[in-house]
């Protein structure tokens, strides 16, 4: 299969990049790991690709005050094997580490893969549950935009077609804080029928803080707040069969898909099911960092 | 402009120059032409295959800069000015432990999907990534075999990692090119 005709622009300088997406029709490549396949599908045809590898920044920088800031062009690969990325941030690297396979994670980019906005993209998940930013640049300027809302559609991401996004931001998290990721795959695409990551606050051996991120569950990925409040007070005395009753509304008021992949009630099955173990494995990292791999 | 110019639509094209198997190599292409493309038409790289054609199988693997990519799924345009390798370029210094070890342990049904199975298993290698049998089916997860010989292939590779001096030490170093070079024979690897 080969993609329609197209032409293939790649600028030296953000503002070059910037001007070029005036184009109609033109489309921003990252690593190419969505966009290619369906561009040979023939369900995209841009006008002109601008191809930003050489403009966006790629790295994992943990900042002074404790948080951490990945390059848009930054590589699954490199996410999942850079060193500071552990306790409290481990839910996005067991993530980037468990997405498609080596061959896609040497190529396919967090920038790319939050803006793609995919429904069952296993990245939607830590950057709910760590409260992710994305820095965004446009010709108007720069502003932060919050992952929390950034999905609005299936495919469809809250910044538009003119708008690059340049950095991924994790805010700082205190001491005694750890997170996880945990997915069931379909077993033939390798993509999440649901997927959980959490993020626990632990003091004294209570839990006492949880964010939760869910993808692949429904159209767009969503935080199960209630769920969020009752794993709240939770330790260990009260036995880990404990987590999946607590969990149990995850799926409450929203609309599970279903699919060839997966039938709505199996769906909201799994996706109680990771949420728990993901619960669990977090509040092992914020316990014991490190021991629960 | 001249009368033909205006009658025929000419393609955009414009010329692409990577470093494959460790010679230097020029290609016109249009934007749209995809790397593998490139690598059977215009070099007659014919080792490289396309099988599914859609990202699934890895038939298609190359180390583009010593890593692993689907040439499929990456447009020549992307690979300008990379280090190539593709499966011709193995065992240039040498045959390799892993084109032994998927000899001697009959690695291979049909052999379709060889090429792309030996490359990526030549980056898990280098990478240090072939430690067991589970990190070796990870690794080689995105390597389909529809003939379904997926043992022999393991054990080829978990021997290769052995073989190659240790495949967990050599790979313990981070320098990709390095020991690209040396014990598994791979010329033009890493950037």
């Amino acid at each position: 299969m080969i993609p329609a005709a197209v032409d293939y622009y790649r600028p030296e300088s953000l503002t070059d990049a910037l001007a070029a997406l005036a184009t109609e029709d033109s489309k921003i490549l990252a690593g190419g790991h969505s966009l290619i396949p369906l561009m040979k599908l023939r369900l995209a045809r841009p006008s002109v690709l601008i191809d930003i590898c050489r403009v966006l920044p790629a790295g994992v920088q943990v900042t002074p005050e404790g948080g951490a800031r990945i390059g848009a062009f930054t590589t699954w690969r490199d996410i999942a094997t850079a060193p500071g990325l552990g306790g409290c941030y481990s839910a996005l690297r067991s993530c980037a580490g468990s997405i498609g396979d080596v061959q896609v994670r040497n190529r396919g980019t967090i920038g790319g893969g939050l803006c793609h906005a995919d429904p069952a993209a296993d990245i939607h998940a830590p950057a709910l549950a760590l409260g992710a930013t994305v820095a965004v640049t446009s010709a108007a300027g720069k502003r932060n935009e919050q992952f929390d809302g950034f999905v609005i559609g299936p495919f469809e991401p809250r910044i538009g077609p003119q708008d690059i996004a340049t950095w991924v931001s994790l805010p700082a998290q205190p001491p005694g804080a750890g997170s996880a990721y945990e997915a069931v795959n379909d077993a033939a695409s390798g993509y999440p029928v649901s997927g959980a990551a959490a993020l626990v606050l632990v003091r004294e051996g209570r839990i006492t803080g949880c964010r939760i991120g869910l993808t692949g569950v429904s159209s767009t990925p969503f935080r199960p707040l209630e769920a969020e409040q009752a794993v709240l007070g939770w330790n260990a005395s009260k036995g880990w069969e404990d987590l999946p009753a607590r969990v149990r509304s995850v799926c409450d008021g929203v609309r599970v898909l279903a699919d060839r992949s997966a039938a709505a009630d199996y769906r909201a099955a799994m996706a109680r099911l990771v949420t728990a173990r993901a619960v669990r494995r977090a509040y092992e990292e914020a316990t014991n960092p490190g021991g629960a791999r | 402009m001249t009368f033909s110019d205006a009658a025929l639509p000419v393609p955009n094209t414009l010329c692409v120059t990577m470093t494959v198997n460790g010679r230097q190599l020029a290609a016109q292409v249009e934007p749209r032409t995809l790397l593998v493309h490139v690598i059977r038409e215009s070099w007659e790289l014919t080792g490289t295959k396309i099988g599914c054609d859609t990202s699934q199988c890895g038939a298609c693997t190359v180390l583009l800069d010593g890593r692993a990519v689907k040439s499929c799924t990456v447009l020549a345009a992307q690979a300008d000015g990379a280090h190539l390798t593709t499966i011709e370029g193995l065992g240039q210094a040498g045959e390799p432990a892993i084109l032994q070890q998927f000899r001697d342990r009959h690695g291979l049904q049909c052999g379709f999907c060889t090429p792309g199975m030996i490359m990526v298993a030549t980056a898990l290698i280098v990478d240090g990534l072939a430690t067991d049998e589970d990190a070796v089916r990870r690794g080689l997860a995105g390597n389909i075999c529809r003939c379904t010989g997926y043992g022999p292939i393991i054990q080829a590779v978990l021997a290769a990692a052995r073989a190659s001096g240790d495949g967990a030490e050599a790979a313990a170093g981070t320098n990709e090119a390095t020991a690209a070079t040396a014990p598994l024979g791979v010329a033009g690897g890493g950037a």
